[in-house]
């Protein structure tokens, strides 16, 4: 499934070609809508249905050397809390941001089921970059 | 990007792109190829990912790209990398994050004709008991200091656990156990990933076939394995799970700054690397080698249970259904060797990803019964075609760092393979072709349609004419369980 056409949502994921694995460009009007894209882009591809399941709601904190490194640590911390207990989370808020560090408060649900493996993101070819008042990156997931 | 004419024509079927061709390379590329391989090569980046693993520091030879190379991170699959070992890096991402994925192919008197009305619930059987798909848990749940043994004794775990034979350990790569393990440089997190999935096959283009051997090629070397034309052989392809995947994960984000304080400049950020001989690099050898004995665990245990479907199934009307092992084989690897370059000896930590270690005869660390002829080579083919048991070949040890291809390699990326090819439609025509499929997933069947890749008796008569490998047997696949 993918995402919303980059022209309408600030904020989405657009599934790209990959040869062995998984690529998805995902874009936001910030940082934090980076994350949450990056977020759902990861939960479309492992299959989750996010709307079913008991609701979580969990504290998650990462650091990188930077944006890149922020957001590839991100999304392994999500493929693990994924992996581990089937949790997926649909919101974020972000206390605590910086292109370095993020503390963000997560609400989403625990699935029964994540029909498809996810290895974990990679830095593969990827840069934050910003274009049109947006930030935009595209991350590949090996799988 | 290289062109066809950026490579000239070194012997047949391997071809040079020299360090002329950028700036900044250490070595040369050799490519081994035929020119429809080569072309297809240069479809996408794998090619330019090998430039840039020429650029690391402290390499020696070549890098070496195998026929069936695709784009990676990093290193590109299919490629060989060889650093010195005491002024060259180790790299997670030339390594790749399924440690230690690998193939096991077991063998049998089983006569196919004889069985074949038996197929149908031997498939079943194996999808029953050898547990595969995202989030299956094995049958046996590890504690953390369970999985710390595992770490450190790979398939001497499972044989004390009655879960392997003699026969399999000396018939598995290092014996089923990389030495130097160190459970303390694995992660919790990948530990908490890996305790439940001890024996479990995972999802992807992980999977467990049953083939007929139709062709014999080499009758000396397919009696020393066991193999007999019309009986039934067993692949089981799968790696170091979640613990292996963690394991990479962890390293390629904490070496991030380590390659900053060596200086080391990567052009690309998944060929993070450390020196070898540093605290970084040895972590890392350490931590690899844990995912490495946790995946010869895996496969022993797997086989074990491909034992248990085979005598379900078949004791009660056949005479001698057992199952032998014949190898077992890593295809993402780092491991200290000795090679001979320019007249001399050097140590070096050879990454093979997507590569399979494919020594010559008589290398000491090969059973007895295969020093003489030569290590086995096994390169499973994609979903319904052929696959190939090989023999490694002398010549390899001199232009390829021992090393020969580890299957068909993709051409069709997976969004596109679902795209153009319905699960439910490939199914079916593999069941009218004789080949009975379990599948966890139809979208996942599609994705490893066969049409999603090289053609792999291609790949394998191009190790063949370069002489890196030689051909022993043809595989016919009969039945497959994918998660």
């Amino acid at each position: 499934m993918e995402g919303p056409a980059q022209e309408i949502t600030p904020c989405g994921y657009q599934e790209v070609d990959h040869v062995a694995d998984r690529a998805y460009r995902i874009w936001g009007p910030d940082l934090g809508g980076l994350l949450s894209s990056g977020a759902r882009a990861l939960y479309d591809l492992a299959g989750i249905q996010p709307d079913r399941g008991r609701e979580v709601e969990r504290c998650i904190e990462v650091c990188g050397l930077d944006r890149e490194g922020l957001l590839v640590a991100w999304l392994n911390e999500l493929l693990f809390i994924l992996e581990r207990e089937g949790v997926a989370f649909q919101q974020f808020e972000f206390p605590e941001l910086s292109d370095r560090h993020v503390r963000a408060q997560a609400r989403g649900v625990a699935s029964p089921q994540v029909p498809h493996e996810v290895k974990a993101a990679t830095y593969h070819s990827l840069t934050v970059r910003s274009r049109d008042r947006r930030l935009e990156a595209t991350v590949v997931f090996d799988v | 990007m290289p062109s066809k004419n950026d490579f000239h024509l070194l012997s047949e079927c391997l071809w040079e792109l020299p360090t002329s061709y950028q700036s900044g390379m250490t070595v040369p590329v050799w490519l081994f190829a035929d020119e429809t391989l080569l072309e297809d090569a240069l479809e996408d980046l794998s090619l330019m990912q090998a430039v840039n693993v020429a650029s690391l520091p402290g390499l020696v030879g070549r890098v070496v790209v195998m026929p069936d190379v695709h784009q990676g991170y990093g290193m590109p699959i299919g490629g060989v990398m060889a650093a010195d070992s005491s002024q060259g890096m180790i790299s997670p991402g030339a390594v790749g994050y399924d440690i230690n994925c690998g193939v096991r192919l077991l063998a049998s008197s089983v006569e196919y004709q004889a069985v074949e009305s038996h197929l149908e619930n031997l498939a079943e059987a194996l999808y029953r008991n050898c547990p595969s798909g995202v989030g299956e848990k094995g049958h046996f749940p590890l504690s953390i200091q369970e999985l710390d043994r595992v770490c450190a004794e790979g398939s001497r775990w499972a044989l004390r656990r009655g879960l392997a034979r003699e026969e399999d350990l000396r018939r598995t790569e290092e014996f089923g156990c990389l030495e130097g393990a160190d459970p303390d440089r694995a992660s919790p997190r990948a530990k908490e990933r890996g305790r439940g999935q001890i024996g479990t096959l995972g999802a992807g283009n992980h999977f467990i076939e049953v083939d007929v051997v139709e062709r014999i090629f080499d009758d000396r070397a397919a009696a020393a394995m066991g193999l007999r034309s019309g009986t039934l052989a067993v692949q089981i392809h799968c790696g170091s799970r979640g613990f292996g995947h963690q394991i990479c994960t962890d390293y390629v984000q904490d070496l991030q700054s380590a390659a900053a304080r060596y200086r080391i400049r990567l052009p690309d950020r998944e060929l993070v690397c450390a020196p070898i001989d540093s605290p970084e690099g040895r972590a890392y050898l350490a931590a690899m080698k844990c995912a490495a004995n946790f995946a010869f665990a895996n496969r022993q245990v797997l086989a074990s249970l491909v034992r248990r479907s085979f005598e379900e199934v078949l004791a009660p009307t056949t005479h001698d259904w057992d199952l032998h092992q014949v190898y077992d084989i890593a295809h993402n690897m780092a491991k200290m060797e000795d090679h001979d370059l320019e007249g001399r000896t050097v140590r070096v930590c050879v990454h093979r990803k997507g590569a399979t270690r494919a020594f010559g005869p008589g290398f000491p660390g090969l059973p007895e019964e295969y020093r003489k002829i030569g290590q086995p080579v096994l390169v499973p083919g994609s979903m319904g075609t052929s696959s190939w048991v090989l023999l490694g070949a002398p010549r390899g040890m001199q232009i390829s760092f021992g090393s020969s291809c580890h299957g068909a390699g993709r051409l069709l990326s997976r969004a596109r393979a679902k795209r153009q090819i319905r699960g439910d439609k490939l199914r079916g025509e593999m069941q009218q072709r004789g080949i009975h499929v379990r599948a966890g997933s139809l979208a996942g069947l599609a994705e490893e349609a066969p049409q999603a890749y090289k053609d792999v008796d291609r790949v394998v008569d191009v190790v063949c004419r370069a002489q890196i490998a030689s051909r022993v047997a043809q595989l016919r696949p009969v039945a497959v369980v994918k998660g």
